[in-house]
């Protein structure tokens, strides 16, 4: 060791202190005897110490407080939404069973109105042709109020499980880092 | 004592959103530093300063707390950065080649640098337009090295580099750091200025 100079890495894990003691003392002892070495590395200390005192950007005096207040923002915006979960699953959950209960409302009205009766004529007996009269009889006996409130009650419940969803799910940000 | 970064995180994870104020204390400078030397632009650094404690709140839940969190805190930070510069300056974050672990291990010259015996005035106006010169990259490593005293290590997982490379980065900004403070390489205003 003492026969060579240090090398460039030697000399940047000995100023950036990344070495054990073991091999700091082999180095100390040869930067001791060793001028070239020695002014090397008063160099290099001198380098980082200037990187080290070189003075800092002025930061805006206000911009931790405005930090704060935006991380507050979304904390009581986040809060506010867990609060909201319960009352939106409770939502999703009957507009569920409105979706049910109009759907079977539906299929009760179909039979009872013969509208299966209507298609199967259509699609089964094609030699009787289209008539405005038989498509108009089928138009009549299709329940359309009752799916109405069925499609009504798909896109409520569609739209509270998107809610429901998005007040479970992390925020995107999270995804990021 | 003041309570650690991650004493810090523990205690806003159970609801203590006062815990997230100290470490918004402790770091918005830092973070401030950092993207406003890397952005040159003290609007956009103000942003990424916000954006970084938001997405550490947000991210709470997952930040492995085995590992030091101050790293993570500036991975955020400098990952917005390089996003930003990305749009403006396109591959100042690229990759060194495969010779970037070479050439690094010789012997330097033993004459003393002419900028050592700069006035003190004088070297920290070269200084600071030689950091302003060098590439992100490395930029980046001398910042998180000497401004926030980040170690070896951190910087390796501020930056998601191997440790190596990080040896490399440094090494090479410094060379190119001692390059750029000889006076003769010196021709901008702002250099002429300090000298006067």
């Amino acid at each position: 060791m003492n026969q060579k100079h240090l090398t460039a890495i030697e000399i940047d894990q000995y100023i950036e202190n990344e070495l054990d003691a073991h091999a700091r003392a082999e180095l100390d002892t040869h930067i001791a005897d060793c001028a070239v070495c020695h002014a090397r590395i008063a160099r290099e200390q001198k380098l980082a110490f200037a990187l080290q005192i070189l003075p800092r950007e002025r930061t805006p005096t206000d911009l931790a407080a405005r930090i704060r207040a935006a991380v507050d923002l979304r904390l009581t915006q986040d809060r506010q939404r867990r609060d909201r979960m319960p009352l939106v699953a409770l939502a999703t959950f009957f507009s569920l069973l409105l979706v049910v209960w109009f759907g079977l409302e539906v299929i009760i009205a179909s039979q009872e109105n013969g509208v299966l009766d209507f298609l199967s004529i259509f699609t089964s007996q094609s030699d009787l042709g289209f008539s405005s009269d038989s498509f108009f009889a089928l138009i009549e006996a299709i329940p359309i109020s009752e799916l109405a409130l069925a499609l009504l009650s798909i896109i409520t419940c569609i739209i509270l499980a998107q809610q429901l969803v998005e007040t479970i799910r992390p925020h995107p940000a999270q995804n990021k880092s | 004592m003041p309570p650690t970064d991650e004493q810090l995180l523990i205690q806003f994870k159970q609801g203590d959103a006062r815990a997230l104020h100290s470490l918004i204390e402790r770091y918005t400078t830092p973070i401030y530093n950092l993207a406003r030397r890397l952005l040159r632009d003290s609007m956009e650094a103000e942003n990424v300063a916000q954006e970084t404690f938001l997405r550490l709140m947000l991210s709470a839940n997952r930040i492995d707390l085995t590992q030091p969190i101050k790293p993570y805190i500036f991975r955020i930070a400098v990952n917005q950065c390089r996003d930003l510069m990305r749009k403006h300056r396109p591959l100042v974050f690229t990759d060194l080649g495969d010779d970037s672990a070479q050439a690094v291990d010789t012997i330097v010259d033993d004459q003393p640098e002419p900028w050592e015996s700069l006035a003190q005035a004088e070297l920290e106006t070269r200084l600071r337009h030689a950091i302003d010169q060098l590439p992100a990259k490395f930029q980046t490593v001398i910042l998180l090295r000497y401004f926030e005293d980040l170690s070896y290590e951190d910087i390796a997982r501020a930056l998601d580099l191997p440790l190596n490379t990080v040896r490399t980065f440094l090494h090479r900004a410094k060379a190119q750091l001692r390059e750029a403070l000889e006076p003769e390489s010196q021709s901008s205003p702002a250099v002429k200025e300090g000298g006067m």
